[in-house]
């Protein structure tokens, strides 16, 4: 866990700024400061999350709206649209042209698949 | 000429067969990457060579080959026979049409993929509104990484931080480079196609142990392997990513035991 603890203060801003606009991304609604602080990470500051999202909303990357004394977050969506409609194209390629892209996700047999599954059911049991 | 300039040819297979082997046993550091790589291109550019002289003998210019060997003292006592000619000139033109198609495509894709890039905001991260999750690291300078919507929205902060982590060692380990190296190697060459399967598993690899180190844990790196595949899991079948995923996961329950099992069987198991 000491470990665990260590590793935020090593992040540098640039990849602080990416967790942010990529928790922001992931949600689905707008979040307020602390749910951005619970969504990346528990134990980045209350202050350092502001920080992140004053500097990505003065980028442009982020919209705010008030509530009350709270802001709401959202990520900016401009030209995403666009990109999304490429990426389609991109993806229904033959297999040939996707084996260029350094794919996060590959696929599974159906019995890894459902050793996964068991796997990830497990955790959940015992968290 | 003499039977030495079919060495290449049998060193490929070999070089194929231990590339195996060393991803299925060694840790993918930076090194083991190295030497497959190397060793793929030494191969590569041996049969090259070789197809062109036997290439040449064809048409009479064996005076290079000749040559050599009279230096050498060596009797030629086999000529090249015409058949093995006609073949290497075969497998020769084959070869550069296969590995101009290679990087075409290759350039194309790379092309596209920066291009969608600037359809985004600027920032390392670019996030694409597609329900599909993927992740694509896009070299550059500076180099991004591309998710979809959909693969954020799956995974929690310290899995996120887990992709992010990953895309970032394809890019920081030049990891583009070195995969554009040996699938050209295995374009001029297909006995050299295991080597480009092993780099592409060692690569990999050697980012999610990155991933791993980084998020501090590596059954959350596990985890959001885990997750990402399971949400791809209708597409064709591959043995790849599981084993990944154990190669990160300590535990050894009954289900993984079975699933090591099975991966064991196809030579791949990587346990540290």
């Amino acid at each position: 866990m000491r470990k665990s603890a260590r590793i935020p203060s090593r992040r540098g801003a640039g990849e602080l700024e990416s967790e942010v606009l990529a928790a922001l991304w992931g949600a689905e609604r707008p979040l307020t400061t602390a749910d951005v602080q619970r969504a990346v990470d528990s134990e980045l500051a209350y202050n350092t999350v502001q920080t992140i999202l004053s500097r990505l909303y003065e980028k442009g990357l982020v919209s705010r709206a008030a509530e009350g004394r709270r802001h709401l977050y959202r990520p900016n969506k401009g030209a995403e649209e666009l990109a999304a409609e490429q990426m389609q194209a991109l993806l229904r390629r033959g297999p040939n042209r996707q084996s260029v892209l350094q794919r996060f996700a590959t696929s599974l047999s159906e019995e890894d698949a459902e050793a996964l599954r068991a796997m990830l059911k497990l955790r959940r049991r015992r968290r | 000429m003499t039977v030495s300039v079919y060495i290449p040819v049998a060193l490929s297979v070999l070089v194929a067969a231990i590339s195996w082997l060393m991803a299925a046993r060694l840790s993918p550091t930076r090194g083991t990457v190295i030497t497959v790589v190397g060793a793929a291109v030494l191969c590569a550019a041996g049969t090259t060579w070789a197809l062109v002289l036997l290439s040449l003998s064809l048409l009479g210019f064996t005076a290079l080959a000749v040559e050599e060997a009279t230096e050498r003292g060596v009797v030629l006592v086999q000529p090249v026979p015409g058949l093995i000619g006609v073949l290497a000139a075969v497998a020769l033109t084959y070869g550069v049409v296969r590995v101009v198609r290679v990087a075409r495509a290759r350039w194309a894709t790379r092309r596209e993929l920066r291009k969608l890039c600037l359809s985004c905001a600027p920032g390392e991260l670019a996030v694409v509104p597609v329900a599909e999750p993927h992740a694509f690291a896009v070299p550059g300078r500076p180099g991004r990484v591309l998710v979809t919507q959909g693969l954020l929205a799956l995974l929690d902060g310290k899995e996120r931080r887990v992709v992010l982590a990953h895309e970032r060692a394809h890019l920081a380990g030049r990891h583009h480079g070195l995969r554009a190296t040996v699938e050209v190697c295995a374009a001029i060459n297909p006995m050299l196609v295991p080597v480009r399967e092993a780099v592409a598993f060692l690569v990999e690899r050697s980012a999610d142990e990155h991933a791993a180190t980084v998020s501090g844990s590596r059954e959350v790196t596990a985890r959001a392997l885990a997750k990402a595949a399971l949400a791809e899991a209708k597409l064709p079948s591959s043995t790849l990513r599981a084993t990944r995923i154990l190669s990160l996961n300590p535990t050894r329950k009954p289900f993984t035991r079975r699933l090591m099992g099975f991966s064991q069987s196809r030579g791949c198991r990587i346990f540290r």
